[in-house]
């Protein structure tokens, strides 16, 4: 059981993460877009971070950056999840420090075996 | 583990139309306004949500379609396409379209597909390539990407590849799967056996993968390897595949330039995004979506507590005062916090008018270019708010305001040019709040009302006597009625048989009311007021005989003592009481509901009513009270009742019913 912190703007996609991984045991926290998500991590370090990229405010690229210049967050695991599939986004992804990527639309298995990859 | 997806449909379902609603909205503004990254990207996110939704949920028809939409709207997003008349056009009916998916998925219905195929036919017209289509716009001595006939790969592993946990033969795997592949390993980088490090990886690969697949299929298989390795990925050109067994040198000098090295240029060929200024300035607080029942609910419980409150104060006023005193100065207290939770819960069901007046951007834009009129729209005061479900039975009045003006008041542009008026014409929506109300206009420069016309229509309609003269106030007061319209050809946008008059009849059901303003040749304004909400308003509680009623303070407009007017019988119009001047129509409730009379017509008061432009003077007994009430709905507790609006719980627990105003005036006018 993890604590999960789940960023996207859309209220649909955040409540089938969310729902996703609270059925399998964890603890989630829902924010819709990076500002709110950095809000909610100065409060709290939670052991993963799911991301939408496409969001308003502070996209899911710019939240990693930001994280990553975060003490508490400087290792923990940030996975995108996204329509995004452009190569450059992703390696734009890499380079401010997402651990992973998985591509929408999600299932809820892959989602929780990567989670599985990643937290363990 | 498998999950019920359908719990999250409603969700899905509100969302993507909100989304489609804002992307419209972004679209028509490009007409008038520059199109900034920010705007751009705020279009493209509402396809692109819609799509990313959707796929997860399984609704692959709206996945399939929105992808297309996507893609052209990433163009315009890069500036690879400019947003003509004709772009936005299809842009349009793309949304509507997408709409219709949305709503078809809502009723478990499938879409007409051909319509998607046309849509997607034109979207391909525009000049640009949509998904699947061949030309990679990033590179100017377009390399054609699609119909190939294979690649030839050339991936080269770090020395430290495994360290990360990757595997090259996986990759190999899935590229194997891509088409007919043959393999050559490349062991020149293997060191002798001394300083041999099993943990490093020595080899690299050549491969000639034959297959039809986009070159973003084969340049997926390495995303996440990129930097962990020197890839090179280059097509083969049918030429050159009869030249297999050439060096990879050769084919690239074969078939220029149709080497692409791995970087970090874009060559994705479609449907690729950045998220470059995507910083839009709609910062989202924390939002939760809650189900419309559960707000209703607590709009409920909280006028039970209003009425509670009451009670408790009238109890509290029987004790005495001394020894009452800290108890009174509690209930104080108890009644400010209470007006602030209620005014706190009622602010949730509030929403900015801008919800009803989105639409007509682009309902104007369409109907103006049919009918061969420029109009030019004007909104103002869109972010006064109003209850969720005002907002939501004003679309229907509006409409036909809106229409109307389109259709009746602005005159065609040679007409204007011949009048010496601008050839584009002003339609104006405006909402603001004035005294716990909030006023909407709808105005036009058009014409205006022509009182000769609508008296000889009137006339015709039966609805005037012929000797009659009227006041230019009451001529316009004729417009809203029933089967009353000055439209000389019946048309499919005005003249299916509505008429003002439902426009009337549906503000007044809003407890509302609405008044027309016009000058001949300069324009014409429709005023509606409407009360904030529906669910508590101000009443003032007279007493009728044995009876107690509530009469909304929106609709009264004084009170005079009887001894101030004149009572005056008129041969078929009955009793008139003449006040400043003017005679009103006598209205007692006996007549009209059974109920008690007012004891007498000397120790009285009349209340002067007004609605839908009338008054009538109703006599009460003695004014009570006067206090926010919670409105009970009579047909879903019991059944609708003539003139009454609904009923109201009073301090003492008793039941009262609040007045239909609109429907007595009416009623007397009769």
């Amino acid at each position: 059981m993890a604590s999960i912190l789940v960023v996207d703007d859309s209220t649909t996609m955040r409540q089938m993460v969310s729902f996703t991984l609270t059925s399998a045991g964890h603890e989630v926290i829902e924010t819709a877009d990076g500002i709110e998500a950095v809000e909610a991590a100065k409060g709290k370090r939670f052991d993963l971070v799911i991301s939408d990229v496409n969001m308003p405010g502070m996209n899911g690229i710019e939240l990693v950056r930001h994280l990553r210049t975060m003490p508490d967050y400087k290792f923990v695991p940030v996975l995108m999840l996204t329509t995004e599939s452009a190569q450059d986004i992703k390696q734009r992804g890499r380079e401010a420090g997402a651990t992973g990527w998985i591509v929408k639309p999600f299932s809820p298995e892959v989602l929780l075996a990567t989670l599985k990859k990643v937290l363990d | 583990m498998s999950i019920d997806l359908t719990r999250f449909y409603e969700s899905f379902f509100a969302e993507s139309l909100d989304g489609l609603d804002t992307a419209e909205a972004g679209l028509l503004a490009l007409e008038k306004v520059e199109p900034t990254p920010e705007r751009l990207n705020a279009i493209f996110r509402g396809i692109h949500s819609l799509k990313g939704s959707a796929g997860s949920l399984g609704f692959n028809a709206i996945t399939d379609f929105t992808h297309h939409v996507e893609s052209v709207l990433d163009h315009l997003r890069k500036g690879t396409l400019t947003p003509d008349r004709d772009t936005l056009d299809v842009l349009l009916d793309c949304i509507d379209y997408s709409r219709t998916l949305v709503l078809a998925a809502r009723e478990g219905k499938v879409a007409d597909v051909e319509q998607a195929n046309q849509l997607i036919a034109s979207l391909k017209t525009l000049g640009i390539p949509v998904a699947g289509a061949s030309v990679n716009i990033q590179s100017p001595p377009a390399v054609i990407t699609s119909n190939r006939s294979g690649y030839h790969v050339r991936f080269e592993p770090s020395s430290g590849f495994f360290e990360n946990g990757n595997d090259p033969l996986r990759l190999l795997r899935v590229l194997d799967g891509l088409g007919e592949m043959t393999a050559k390993v490349d062991l020149s980088r293997l060191p002798n056996s001394e300083e041999f490090d099993p943990e490093r990886c020595y080899l690299a690969w050549d491969f000639q993968l034959l297959s039809d697949t986009e070159q973003s299929e084969v340049e997926e298989v390495f995303s996440w390897v990129v930097d962990d390795c020197k890839l090179l990925i280059e097509t083969i050109t049918p030429a050159a595949k009869e030249i297999e067994a050439l060096a990879p040198q050769t084919i690239e000098a074969l078939a220029p330039p149709p080497l692409v090295e791995r970087s970090r240029e874009d060559r994705r060929t479609s449907g690729r995004r950045t998220e470059d200024g995507d910083n839009t300035s709609e910062i989202r607080a924390d939002r939760l979506n809650v189900s419309r029942s559960k707000v209703d609910n607590l709009i409920n419980l909280v006028g039970e507590l209003v009425i509670t409150k009451t009670m408790l104060k009238q109890s509290v006023a029987l004790l005495d005062p001394t020894s009452a005193a800290t108890l009174s100065a509690s209930l104080v207290q108890f009644e400010r916090h209470m007006r602030d939770l209620q005014e706190g819960v009622m602010a949730i069901r509030m929403l900015p008018v801008s919800h009803a007046f989105g639409r007509f951007a682009r309902m104007v834009r369409d109907v103006s270019q049919r009918l061969g009129k420029q109009v030019h729209l004007e909104i103002s005061g869109e972010q006064s708010e109003l209850d969720k479900s005002v907002i939501e039975q004003l679309v229907d009045p509006l409409t036909h305001l809106v229409r109307n003006s389109l259709d009746h008041g602005i005159e065609s542009p040679e007409i204007r040019r011949a009048l010496g008026k601008p050839e584009t014409a002003t339609l104006k929506l405006h909402a603001q709040h004035k005294a716990g109300n909030i006023e909407i206009m709808v105005s036009d420069d058009g014409r205006g009302i022509d009182l000769e016309r609508v008296a000889t229509k009137a006339r015709a309609a039966g609805l005037l006597r012929e000797d009659e003269t009227l006041t230019p106030e009451r001529t316009r007061e004729l417009i809203f009625s029933a089967g009353f319209s000055t439209a000389e050809a019946v048309n499919e946008l005005s003249g299916r048989g509505v008429g003002l008059d439902v426009v009337r009849k549906n503000i007044s059901a809003l407890s509302g009311s609405i008044k027309v303003e016009s000058t001949p040749g300069h324009g014409t304004a429709f005023v509606i007021r409407l009360p904030l909400t529906l669910a508590i308003i101000d009443g003032m509680t007279v007493s009728v005989g044995a009876d107690i009623y509530i009469v909304p303070m929106t609709f009264i407009v004084e009170c005079l003592q009887t001894d101030r007017v004149k009572l005056k019988t008129v041969a078929g119009r009955g009793v008139l009481v003449e006040v400043r001047g003017k005679y009103l129509p006598l209205l007692t409730l006996a007549n009209l509901t059974g109920a008690t009379n007012a004891a007498s017509f000397e120790n009285g008061l009349l209340l002067i009513l007004e609605a839908e432009g009338n008054r009538v003077a109703l006599l009460v007994d003695a004014l009570i009270d006067q206090d926010q009430v919670v409105i009970k709905s009579l047909e879903n507790n019991y059944r609708k009742v003539p003139y009454l609006a609904g009923a109201t719980i009073l301090g003492q627990g008793k039941v009262v019913f609040i007045l239909d105003v609109g429907a007595l005036v009416f009623a007397v006018r009769e």
